[in-house]
């Protein structure tokens, strides 16, 4: 419990650190709101009026508490291009940022646990060559690559969906989903690769412990052995892993949206970062920062929960 | 470092064999071709592979065969610079961080924690908005900063693992200069693990690069570079899909070959410890 205390005041100190640093860099680079949201032929009356109203004259410290309690009330300005409150343009490309991350995450659980855990030599040479042909391709192929590769041989030869053609939002769940699932593998692929790298590693290395050795030798079943001893404690260790995996797909998601045109929140970034768009930037940023370190704290407790051996040496 | 009889994996000399295949076109096509990679011709629009222009042409009649090695160059050499900026500032603040230890060492620790909580791709994205001019350079500081993290940490273990052997304590013993002791005797023995760590972060640089350029801000257009190029040939998926498939071969092809040296290396490393 202690622990989970301090877990979670590191969490709320790392994310307050990212943000005074995101919105301390933007102010300086950003210039004049007032004038950026007015065109250069506003009047000077017109500025003072809008800078008055948008809180600019207050000092830096003041700004920043407000612009931080405005991912809590919603008022974190207005957009440079769209002229719409950034709290809207991003509650709107959320949903869909969440939807693709919490996919290609499943996919990856779904798939990199039952191909890491096979023992090598359970599956025979076809699990195994499917194993060695996904490190090949993890070694070699960025998401956005893949990204490619996967939208030519299912959307322009197979033609199972439309590249570019994403449902508009809220017509369409199901066709959604669908799109989805695209975008969705070419972030897991090479993750699944690293996860199952990571996976048979980690089971190597325990099968030569001697507490297995001591289970063979009472007479206990290989299948039993790996059931019982080794997945746990591989599993234990593998927790920390997919912290850093939803780290990853966070990253990756901001370019494969922009592959497969995917309206997300990271669509939004890139555009934002090219038009040079600040509000909506640095509240992306601070937004994407959070889901990230919640990954690594929600992954970092559930690990103290799993593993009673990190307790026992947090006693000592 | 011990330089005996040591055999070279037949990986690294593939891996080695691959990246110097790749390296001559890209170093030599655009010397020799002749062809402005961005001169446009409107009446070869699209032009599937044949004799004369390998490659085919692109949306703009500009020869691909070309172009793919030119943005080649250009990816391949920001990825160098941004390597040298990050593994040099990386491999001193990680140097500095694990042979000193003490305040230095938590506070660095501390500061590379805060940033590799970040996607790399967020954390070049944000630096970009920020360096508001310069091109090139502009990227290559962004990605250099993004990748200094990664070495300083990788660096700072193999320093406290050399560190604590015995030839470096015979050193201390006899008096020698702890600066000296860091540079002449510690940091030549981290060699072992930094290169692997070298050729690793070189891909991630030539991807990364990538990633930026076919974003739109990295490279900007016309100039040659394969970010660029994949993100041109996507829209033409459907008129020609051969550009597609070059430029993401081009791109893989290196990444491969130094992969290959990248394992190569580590277990040469790894042999050299045992």
């Amino acid at each position: 419990m202690r622990y989970a205390v301090k877990r979670v005041g590191s969490f709320a100190v790392t994310m307050l650190l990212v943000a005074v640093l995101t919105f301390a860099a933007f102010s300086v680079v950003s210039g004049d709101p007032a004038q950026r949201l007015l065109g250069t032929s506003a009047t000077p009356e017109r500025l003072a009026a809008l800078r008055e109203e948008l809180g600019l004259n207050a000092p830096a410290p003041e700004r920043f508490l407000k612009w931080l309690g405005g991912f809590f009330t919603g008022d974190l300005g207005v957009s440079f291009s769209y002229k719409q409150p950034v709290s809207e343009l991003l509650g709107s490309k959320l949903p869909v940022t969440l939807t693709l991350t919490a996919m290609s995450f499943l996919l990856i659980v779904l798939f990199s646990f039952p191909l890491g855990l096979i023992p090598s030599g359970a599956g025979g040479r076809f699990i195994g060559g499917v194993r060695a042909a996904f490190n090949q391709l993890s070694m070699a192929a960025p998401p956005f690559v893949l990204g490619v590769g996967i939208s030519w041989i299912c959307g322009v030869v197979l033609r199972m969906f439309t590249p570019g053609a994403f449902p508009d939002p809220g017509t369409d769940p199901a066709g959604e989903l669908r799109y989805l699932l695209f975008p969705a593998v070419s972030m897991a692929v090479p993750r699944v690769a690293m996860t199952v790298r990571m996976l048979r590693s980690g089971v190597e290395s325990e099968l030569h412990k001697d507490y297995v050795r001591a289970a063979a030798a009472r007479g206990a079943s290989g299948a039993f052995i790996l059931r019982r001893h080794v997945l746990r404690n591989v599993l234990a260790s593998s927790v920390t892993f997919l912290g850093q995996t939803m780290a990853e797909i966070v990253g990756a998601g901001v370019v494969i949206e922009q592959v497969f045109a995917v309206p997300g929140l990271g669509r939004l970034l890139i555009s934002s970062v090219l038009t040079r768009d600040y509000p909506v930037v640095q509240a992306a940023v601070v937004l994407l920062a959070f889901w990230v370190c919640l990954a690594g704290a929600a992954a970092d407790l559930v690990n103290r929960l799993a593993d009673p051996r990190l307790r026992a040496e947090h006693k000592a | 470092m011990i330089r005996n009889k040591k055999r070279v994996p037949p990986g690294l000399a593939a891996g080695a064999a691959i990246l110097l295949l790749f390296l001559l076109p890209t170093v030599l096509v655009p010397l020799v071709s002749g062809v402005d990679p961005n001169a446009m011709q409107a009446g070869a629009k699209l032009l599937p592979p044949a004799a004369g222009r390998w490659f085919g042409t692109d949306q703009f009649g500009r020869d691909i065969f070309v172009r793919v090695f030119v943005g080649a160059g250009a990816t391949l050499s920001v990825a160098a610079a941004t390597v040298l900026i990050g593994a040099f500032f990386g491999v001193l603040t990680g140097a500095v961080s694990g042979f000193f230890g003490g305040w230095a060492d938590a506070v660095l620790m501390r500061l590379n924690d805060a940033v590799t909580a970040f996607p790399a791709v967020l954390l070049a994205l944000v630096l970009m908005s920020l360096f508001s001019s310069g091109g090139a350079g502009r990227l290559i500081l962004a990605l250099g900063v993004v990748f200094i993290p990664g070495y300083a940490r990788v660096t700072r273990g193999a320093v406290a693992s050399v560190s604590a052997r015995g030839y470096i304590a015979a050193a201390r013993s006899q008096g020698v200069r702890r600066g000296r002791i860091l540079f002449v005797h510690v940091l030549p023995n981290t060699l072992p693990s930094l290169l692997p760590a070298l050729t690793i972060g070189f891909n991630n640089a030539v991807l990364a690069e990538a990633g930026m350029s076919y974003l739109g801000v990295g490279a900007a257009p016309p100039d040659a570079s394969l970010g660029l190029m994949l993100s041109e040939a996507q829209g033409l998926l459907f008129s020609a899909p051969w550009y597609a498939l070059i430029v993401c071969a081009a791109l893989l092809i290196p990444v491969f070959g130094v992969g290959l040296i990248g394992a190569g290396l580590q277990r040469m490393g790894g042999e050299a410890r045992a």
